[in-house]
């Protein structure tokens, strides 16, 4: 992947998402070959290199972003906060 | 961009209320929630309305529901509500599903702070350079008072229209009537035209003509076909709901138990679906991926529907696949047609460009009769790709050809469909037809002669004042650079006219207006939610309300009927249309009894509406009854029988119409046309009319000539019409700042443009700007353009190519096109991956 904020590690190109589809939840599945999160449900898409980005669906919200911290002394990536709503909650900490 | 990462929860006693979707065709069935701003419910199932627990993660599918979905709302006391708006799981129409538009009805709603903060709050008047508040009062006194100058002075034909005539959001059967009641029976205008084309007349008349009204069937029988066919239309991206609930299914053999109880001892497998489309588009890829070797696209050549579908019924009449039964008792004009329309496969092949092989499969699948000498149950769908095709009229009658010779009209599982764009809901009285054609025809024109095409009607300097109602054919229209232009240009001679008037009265302001357009002004006023780029010409703005701050009443593609309840106040003095039509006429006719003339003030009586409600009693619950005049209603004679009591207890699944009876005090709807056999003709059998291929219309192929590429326009998923809403929303602006032109990767390194870059697209219609989106999907030198959008105008570089009846071919556009410069941004933040599943 390519680099792009807020993308974490030494190459500045790890990110993380909700799995659950900000439609209704389906778990998304990422297809390599496309760089695309994609949901079988209702064929709905995110551009993980644009932040959750909805490509085409049914979702009102793009895919909820895990905000990361890389810390290079042990290299470890560890999740800090959440941008958006995770499917099924009425908030992100339950 | 924050998104909102907390929702308000409903509590127990908050009020709950149903809401038909105010976008497409399809109708989705809602419910509003409705409570204090001050208290919400607990996450606990029993603490809050939707039974639903958020102490733990909720499992896939079990809801939809997303912070879109909520805002807060102030009544017109100040007193503010949470409301939430989401799916109901109990309509038939989308079973729980919510798609990208409809999910955003709650967030659309009014709201100072949130993004609808410039809905039009009270009238605007134009005061040089300036738009300033008023008072209904004030604004209507120069409305109406300009209106009844030029109605004595100069006859009805000078009051121009172009209005709404659908239902949901900027629609529904009170505000047909009324504005209906206003242009045909008060003011008795022809010039009207309408929101998406440029006369008074019907997108299907082909159908029409044919005796087969074009919602003929239930979604229910999309899940019951054998074969669907999908003709000029995408249907993931405009009926999303329908093709997800009813269609899908059906194609992944999820429907068999159904059609085995309601087709016993036939034989049935999961359904074949055939796409007709030059273009492959993301309802294809979705169809493809879900059901390999059951879907087929025919990739026509651009405009050669016609050819298409008399090839297939050349093809089937040769080989007896027809109900010759059928025909003979319920149809006339068979034989000339097929004589007329009589194609080979070779030659259809060399026109729409598909191998022979690949027609023969079309025609196999869809009209071979079963091992039971039954016909497949095939059911005919389309849109847009027809309707704006290359001679609508044309095309129509050619698909109705092979439909009601295998009758795939009046079974179950079959139908002849569109599938529409806006939420039906039309109720009027009849058009109030000019004496003659405008601009008159070459050679006589069989049918529906009696138009005036408005927008050349303007362009020519006719016309004294134009009103806006609930659309924005700056966006939209054919021809639209040059339509656009005109206008302003007229506009501003009445701009200069205002300007120059100091301390005037009303009537000093009509007269001065007035005489303007004898010099060929041109008073412009617009009915809306918003000012729009319409603001750019108009003179006056007039507020509006959308569905649930007014009662409303709509059909969607089944004919299914709601009431959507009103459960907020309008914002500021905006107005349901039923009563703004109403406040007009009621104006009209002070105006009319202060100068002593009763006739006139006669004339526009009959508006004493103080609800929507009253609207309706009017006119759809009038049609048909003794001593009313003549109203064409989709509701028809039955209408009566419907209430807005009825409709409540209906809920979201409401009646399909006509209503057929009321039976232990619930209406009996109907749910496929035309079982009996018996079509909409004087002597009741369906006709057959000849529609040889007879080439592209002029207008488009004079630009193909000169032009290297197509530029097919349509709508994407994500944006709604004009993007009324839409332009205030980061989620779609940041995904679409400017209208997306899809093209092939070869044509765009030919060109040496890049992803995001912008392009000019350029004929001798006109020229817009649109940005770079590739898809190896498309064809090349073929494009995919977003229309209506407010930044990349795709009717610009539409030509004025119609069908006899004035309905625009917008899909005939070809253009060239040229790189223009880059906005890094774009390429920043805009994503350029493939729509394809």
């Amino acid at each position: 992947m390519n680099p792009m904020p807020p993308g974490v590690g030494p190459d500045l190109d790890i990110v993380a998402f909700s799995s659950m589809c900000s439609h209704m939840g389906c778990l998304v599945s990422y297809e390599a070959a496309t760089a695309r999160l994609k949901c079988a449900c209702h064929f709905s898409m995110f551009d993980p290199e644009k932040s959750g980005q909805m490509i085409i669906g049914q979702a009102t919200q793009n895919l909820p972003q895990v905000i990361l911290e890389y810390r290079a002394a042990d290299d470890t990536v560890h999740a800090v906060a959440i941008r958006g709503l995770i499917y099924g909650r009425q908030t992100n900490l339950l | 961009m924050r998104d909102r990462d907390r929702i308000s929860l409903p509590p127990r006693n908050a009020t709950k209320t149903q809401l038909t979707c105010h976008y497409c065709i399809v109708g989705c069935g809602y419910h509003v929630y409705k409570w204090d701003a001050d208290s919400e419910g607990g996450p606990a199932p029993n603490q809050n309305a939707l039974g639903l627990g958020f102490s733990k993660q909720i499992a896939p599918l079990q809801t939809c529901l997303t912070p879109a979905m909520t805002n807060v709302l102030t009544h017109a006391d100040g007193k503010q509500c949470n409301v939430m708006i989401v799916p109901d799981a109990a309509c038939k129409v989308n079973k729980g599903l919510s798609s990208t538009r409809g999910g955003k009805m709650a967030s659309y709603f009014y709201n100072a702070q949130g993004l609808t903060k410039e809905r039009l709050l009270y009238p605007r008047r134009y005061h040089n350079s300036q738009w300033i508040d008023a008072r209904w009062e004030e604004a209507l006194l120069v409305y109406a008072g300009l209106l009844k100058k030029i109605l004595v002075k100069d006859g009805p034909e000078a009051i121009m229209f172009s209005a709404f005539d659908h239902g949901g959001a900027g629609g529904g059967f009170e505000n047909t009537w009324a504005t209906g009641k206003l242009m045909f029976s008060a003011i008795r205008t022809p010039t009207v035209r309408i929101h998406n084309r440029p006369a008074y007349n019907s997108e299907c008349h082909g159908n029409r003509d044919m005796g087969v009204f074009e919602l003929n069937n239930s979604y229910e029988d999309a899940a019951l076909a054998d074969v669907i066919w999908s003709i000029g239309n995408n249907p993931y991206e405009n009926q999303t709901n329908y093709f997800l609930a009813h269609w899908l299914p059906n194609l992944q053999g999820a429907t068999l138990d159904r059609k085995k109880s309601t087709f016993p001892g036939e034989r049935v497998e999961a359904a074949r679906f055939i796409f007709v489309d030059p273009r492959r588009t993301p309802s294809i890829a979705i169809c493809e991926s879900a059901a390999p070797g059951r879907v087929l696209h025919l990739d026509i050549q651009p405009g050669t529907d016609t050819a298409l579908w008399n090839g297939l019924l050349t093809y089937i009449v040769d080989r007896g696949w027809i109900d010759r039964d059928f025909i003979a008792r319920h149809t006339e004009g068979f034989d000339i047609t097929v004589a007329r329309n009589r194609m080979s496969l070779e030659e259809c092949s060399r026109i729409t460009g598909l191998p022979v092989g690949k027609i023969k499969q079309a025609a196999e699948w869809s009209y071979k009769p079963k091992a039971e000498r039954v016909l497949p149950r095939c059911m005919h769908a389309f849109e847009k790709g027809v309707i704006w095709g290359n001679d609508n009229y044309r095309i129509e009658q050619a698909i109705g050809a092979v439909v009601l010779a295998t009758h795939n009209v009046g079974r179950r599982g079959a139908g002849w469909v569109r599938m529409g764009g806006h939420q039906e809901g039309y109720t009027r009285p009849p058009y109030s037809e000019p004496p003659s054609r405008y601009p008159a025809a070459d050679s006589p024109i069989a049918a529906h002669d009696k138009l005036i095409e408005v927008d050349d009607y303007i362009v020519s300097g006719h016309g004294r004042m134009l009103t806006y109602w609930a659309c924005n054919n700056f966006q939209t229209g054919n021809n639209s650079q040059n339509v656009r232009e005109a206008i302003l240009q007229r506009s501003n001679i009445v701009k200069r006219a205002i300007a120059s008037m100091r301390g005037a009265s009303a009537d000093e302001l009509v007269d001065a207006i007035y005489d303007a357009t004898t010099q060929g002004g041109l008073f412009v006023a617009s009915i809306n939610i918003y000012p729009t780029s319409l603001a750019e010409a108009a003179h006056l703005l007039l507020p509006a309300a959308i569905p649930g701050e007014m009662d409303l009443t709509s059909m969607n593609g089944e004919r299914r009927m709601r009431l959507s309840e009103k459960f907020i106040d309008p914002p500021g003095d905006a107005l349901p249309d039923c009563l703004i039509a109403a406040r007009i006429a009621q104006t009209v006719a002070e105006l009319s009894r202060r100068d002593n003339d009763t006739e006139l003030a006669d004339r526009f009586s009959g508006f004493e509406w103080q609800t929507p409600e009253d609207a309706f009693d009017d006119g759809f619950r009038r049609a048909g009854q003794p001593g009313a005049p003549p109203i064409d209603s989709q509701g028809g004679a039955s209408g009566h029988l419907v209430t807005y009591e009825l409709l409540r207890q209906a809920g979201n699944n409401g009646v399909q119409l006509p209503v057929q009876a009321i039976q232990d005090g619930k209406m009996i709807g109907t749910e496929v046309l035309y079982v009996d056999g018996k079509f909409d003709t004087p002597d009741g059998r369906a006709r057959f009319f000849p529609s040889a291929w007879s080439g592209l219309l002029p207008a488009a192929e004079r630009q193909k000539r000169k032009h290297a590429f197509w530029i097919n326009n349509g709508r994407l998923n994500e944006v709604w019409q004009t993007a009324y809403n839409n332009q205030y929303d980061p989620f779609i602006t940041q995904r679409f700042p400017m209208a997306t032109l899809q093209m092939n990767p070869h044509d765009m390194q030919a060109l040496g443009v890049a992803p995001t870059d912008v392009v000019e697209i350029y004929n001798d219609y006109g020229s817009t700007l649109a940005m770079v989106y590739p898809a190896a999907e498309i064809k090349r030198t073929q494009t995919f353009l977003l229309f209506g959008y407010m930044k990349g105008i795709a009717g610009d570089v539409t030509t004025t190519a119609t069908d006899p009846h004035f309905i625009p071919y917008y899909k005939g556009a070809w253009a060239s096109i040229k790189r223009a410069g880059s906005m890094p941004q774009f390429k920043r933040t805009v994503s350029t991956k493939s729509r394809y599943f």
